[in-house]
């Protein structure tokens, strides 16, 4: 089963990890090129797609609804327990009205101008480094 | 009259922010590049290129890889343990993982910072699927 895209892992969360100690050039430099892509105009209209998506009862309770069912599917995949046809079709009609709500499909819309910007970004600093940032990074 | 193709030039697909965005990512990307552990790495790296018996392992390991369909044949595996235990690949191991923790720990600040998570929405989709 593939991860649902439409589950808002986009949104910065408190990590957990210990960080490693940067020398202050190297955090200087990493909080101002995250600073400056906060001020971007596409990391702010998806956050405030984001934020009318968390707001909004119902956009809220529908991806609720289908994460639990997601995790729940993703579970019994990986314990090797069979998929019930009427959960996959629960899940999948499911997923249809999250992908079809106006304010989840407009934060989806904007995530993908985030990710347009940070790709092409990106590829500045893969130009430098020789290798993409991304693949030491994740 | 000249056709403007907004997918090709991302000046004017984002505005003019993109430049500054650049400046700090170059900026950025210079320093990774002369830290400690990224030279370290790319030292370490142009060695096992020129260790004949990682290239011979890994060169076994490739053609193993492509022909490999027997569960129980343990020859793979032998082969990885071989590559693992050769003190060139395993100095380089170690250079990749503190490498890897550097680049974290970048990521970690500029995803609190941004407010958005960097790294995972900078990656390339490699499905075609749009994502």
């Amino acid at each position: 089963m593939r991860p649902m895209r439409n589950v808002p892992v986009a949104v910065a969360v408190v990590k957990k990890e210990e960080k490693m100690k940067l020398s202050d050039e190297l955090l200087n430099a990493a909080q101002n090129f995250g600073k400056i892509l906060g001020e971007t105009k596409q990391v702010k209209d998806f956050k405030s797609a984001e934020l009318n998506t968390i707001n909004d009862a119902e956009s809220a309770e529908l991806e609720n609804r289908l994460n639990v069912l997601y995790t729940h599917l993703a579970s019994q995949e990986q314990a090797g327990t069979a998929l019930e046809r009427g959960e996959l079709d629960e899940y999948y009609l499911l997923r249809r009205k999250v992908m079809g709500n106006p304010l989840i499909s407009a934060r989806e819309d904007q995530r993908q101008m985030v990710k347009l910007l940070f790709a092409d970004v990106n590829q500045t600093m893969t130009a430098i480094l020789g290798i993409d940032f991304t693949i030491l990074a994740l | 009259m000249e056709e403007l193709n907004l997918n090709l030039d991302p000046n004017l697909m984002y505005g003019d922010s993109i430049e500054g965005v650049r400046n700090q990512a170059t900026e950025l990307a210079n320093l990774i590049k002369e830290s400690q552990d990224f030279q370290e790495l790319l030292r370490l790296g142009k060695l096992i290129n020129l260790d004949p018996e990682v290239n011979r392992l890994i060169q076994a390991i490739r053609i193993k890889e492509q022909a490999y369909s027997d569960e129980s044949d343990s020859s793979l595996a032998e082969l990885h343990r071989q590559l693992e235990a050769l003190p060139a690949f395993e100095n380089y191991m170690k250079a990749e993982n503190a490498a890897r923790d550097l680049f974290k720990s970048i990521d970690q600040v500029i995803t609190e910072v941004a407010g958005v998570e960097y790294a995972s929405n900078a990656k390339r989709s490699s499905c075609g699927c749009g994502g």
